[in-house]
């Protein structure tokens, strides 16, 4: 990944995606696209970067009309402590998303399909 | 709280009422009902935590308002990564046809174990 202040980062072509680039503002410190740096989504990206690997891609979605944060996290395999850990830093920073609620989904990669996903999900993380 | 709400020794008997029949069905079921153990081990886990939160007269809503009243009432990181462990493997259990294995089983019922054991109640 690019790691100049602006970005470029191609999202796949697979269904449920928008295709195309994408220019963001990136941290030049973080792997992440990192979409809502107003909220506590920076310092929980931040801390999620420990985890890569085992982690392989990471998937975001903000529904500011539900009031939910939804994070897809795919692990190259099953971990379950690597899974608990995440669900300490859910709990960390549950309340670090203004009214939004956090809900993290941690899946081997193996067992995630894209249908998983809502369509307004976007892949801010992939191992290179 | 109103009167309809649940009282904490209600919830505390559903929590029990509910271990237990998980451990029958364990023995009964033979490893062919191990995703079921582990949902009532779940929902075991959850009466717990609602009657804790009970005897402060808070109630909770959803899973959703459940969660935040762990962090606010209960305010025990390892015990919200016991409960979301159990939540997580009842659901995929019940929607994603995943087979649990009976280490799983037995991993569940240490969640539950530490769960009753950090709010307070005895085995």
């Amino acid at each position: 990944m690019d790691s100049t202040n602006t970005s470029e980062f191609e999202f796949g072509n697979a269904e449920g995606f928008n295709s195309g680039t994408n220019q963001l503002e990136s941290s030049e410190s973080s792997k992440f696209i990192i979409t809502e740096p107003e909220l506590g989504n920076q310092s929980f990206l931040t801390q999620l970067e420990a985890f890569t690997p085992p982690i392989t891609k990471v998937y975001e979605r903000f529904d500011t009309v539900a009031e939910v944060v939804e994070f897809w996290i795919l692990l190259d395999q099953e971990d379950r402590e690597v899974k608990r850990e995440i669900y300490g830093l859910e709990y960390d920073f549950m309340d670090r998303f203004g009214d939004m609620e956090l809900i993290t989904h941690v899946v081997p990669e193996g067992d995630f399909a894209e249908s998983n996903i809502t369509e307004d999900a976007k892949l801010i993380y992939i191992d290179e | 709280m109103s009167e309809t709400d649940p009282t904490p020794s209600e919830h505390l008997s559903d929590a029990r009422k509910n271990e237990d029949l998980a451990g029958d069905i364990q023995n009964i079921g033979k490893g062919k009902s191990n995703g079921w153990t582990i949902t009532i081990y779940f929902y075991s886990a959850l009466h717990y935590v609602d009657g804790k939160l009970a005897e402060d007269e808070i109630t909770t809503e959803n899973h959703g308002d459940r969660k935040q009243k762990i962090k606010h009432h209960i305010s025990d990181r390892s015990l919200y990564q016991n409960y979301k462990e159990l939540k997580c493997w009842s659901e995929k259990s019940r929607y994603k046809c995943w087979e649990a294995s009976e280490d799983q089983v037995a991993f569940s019922k240490d969640d539950l174990s530490l769960i009753k054991s950090s709010l307070g109640y005895s085995d």
